[in-house]
């Protein structure tokens, strides 16, 4: 796994600085879940930006990702998304087995564009809402090889249904990611599931424009297949993971902040992939609505 | 006031409309004063945030808040704006949720068109039927004494499908 050289990681470190210091100071808001799939909402005509610091911790490695998010509300079910690397860097994070940074957000140096169709919704009640939305993306690398193998364009679907209050939020989602050959090189397609539940304490239930804080619990499950180089299949390659674990999202004017933490609960790799078992995966999103 | 029913009588709504200008130029007021509108499906700050902010872009909107914990958007209007309920209405859409009923305080001149039917008129050419709230009698007897041509100012309720027909809660004759 990719470790970052010091200047990089004192440039993290002040950038999760400024990033809490901002959050302390200022209005917080934000979409839903640190890393599952969810629903977000944005107005017909209204932008926002995330950027998002992912770190994936294993027994020998630290890898970093820093992504940057800009939404763009068509009308009020269609949301146009493109996603891209802020890290400059060379190098390649969140490499092995194939895992995206976060289910909204493209895989590894992508830049990737989504649309996000809400195609069912419901508004039983006061603050309460119930929906269903699937995504579809499109990447392309920004990388020549990851994890050793030749990376070529890549195709992203993804369907999440969901409940949101004032008390209680969840949501349910499921995607594959199926990257293109390109030579004789192609990695494996990722399938994932992920849940979230979401409680917003009785302290947090006040009023707009006071804070509004919620505590999740989120789970993930993926399944990379093995990498093909040369035509042939990658025995080191491919596995699965499930990794449950709490994030937090604070909203108030036109920021948000979200942070969250997974931690495996099941990691079954294949071959001699020892090295790459995580020992947890964390996530900090900064979020900015215009 | 005896001119104005004569051509009430030859000339109908149209007329309504051109004296209504006449009677709001007065006033300075030009419809809609204040719109509370209920909003379902609204859960979180950015969503409250959305709507106020999409609320207050609108041309003669003087001030908007939003409610998440009792649902609504409450919308202050300039005198001279030419807002409409169905504007409103389509901004909390726009913004992905849904608008039930609305209350809303209008300013405009009365008159009775067909079957003595009561209608409100605004100078920005908008008309609303109006009828009795189910237990706001006195408000609608109170009407039913003033002349056509009375400017009034009219808090109202709208239920959810539609735009046009108001129930009278309160009436003050200015």
């Amino acid at each position: 796994m990719y470790k970052p050289p010091r200047g990089q990681l004192e440039r993290l470190s002040c950038l999760l600085a400024l990033a809490t210091l901002a959050t302390s100071t200022v209005q917080a808001e934000g979409h839903g879940p640190a890393f599952a799939l969810a629903t977000p909402t944005l107005g017909k005509g209204q932008w926002s930006s995330d950027t998002t610091m992912m770190n994936m911790a294993t027994e020998e490695d630290d890898s970093y990702l820093l992504r940057e998010m800009i939404s763009y509300g068509v009308n009020a079910d269609l949301q146009a998304i493109i996603s891209f690397p802020l890290d400059g860097s060379d190098n390649v994070p969140m490499s092995k087995p194939n895992t995206r940074a976060g289910a909204m957000m493209g895989a590894g140096r992508d830049i990737e564009a989504s649309l996000l169709w809400r195609f069912d919704r419901e508004a039983p009640a006061i603050g309460t809402r119930r929906e269903s939305t699937m995504i579809m993306s499109l990447a392309a690398p920004t990388e020549d090889r990851r994890a050793g193998t030749k990376v070529g364009p890549s195709m992203h679907i993804g369907a999440v249904t969901g409940f949101a209050s004032r008390e209680t939020y969840w949501w349910l989602g499921a995607g594959y990611q199926h990257y293109f050959e390109r030579g004789r090189d192609q990695l494996g397609g990722l399938a994932y599931l992920s849940a979230a539940f979401a409680w917003r304490p009785p302290i947090f239930q006040q009023d707009y424009p006071k804070p509004d804080w919620r505590i999740f619990v989120e789970a993930l499950a993926e399944h990379s297949g093995r990498n093909t180089i040369n035509g042939i299949e990658d025995p080191n390659s491919g596995g699965t993971k499930v990794l449950v674990g709490p994030s937090v999202l604070g909203l108030t004017g036109p920021f948000g902040f979200s942070a969250g933490v997974l931690f495996p609960v099941r990691q079954d790799l294949n071959g001699d992939q020892d090295m790459f078992e995580e020992e947890y995966r964390a996530k900090m999103t900064l979020t900015y609505w215009f | 006031m005896g001119t104005y029913l004569c051509l009430m009588k030859s000339n109908g709504r149209a007329l309504c409309v051109s004296l209504a200008l006449v009677f709001s130029g007065a006033t300075g007021a030009a419809g809609l004063i204040e719109v509370k509108q209920v909003v379902y499906g609204m859960d979180c700050a950015p969503c409250a945030h959305g709507l106020e902010t999409g609320l207050e872009k609108m041309s003669g909107v003087k001030n908007a808040t939003v409610s998440l914990n009792d649902g609504y958007a409450a919308v202050e209007l300039n005198r001279d704006n030419s807002v409409t309920l169905g504007q409103i209405r389509q901004v909390v859409k726009d913004n992905g949720f849904t608008p039930k009923s609305a209350t809303v305080e209008i300013f405009g001149t009365l008159a009775r068109v067909n079957n003595n039917q009561l209608v409100l008129s605004t100078a920005t050419n908008q008309q609303y039927t109006l009828s009795a709230a189910p237990d706001k009698q006195s408000a609608w007897e109170q009407l039913q004494t003033l002349p056509n041509g009375s400017s009034v100012e009219i808090k109202a309720q709208v239920a959810e499908d539609e735009t046009e027909q108001l129930s009278v809660q309160s009436v003050e004759a200015l």
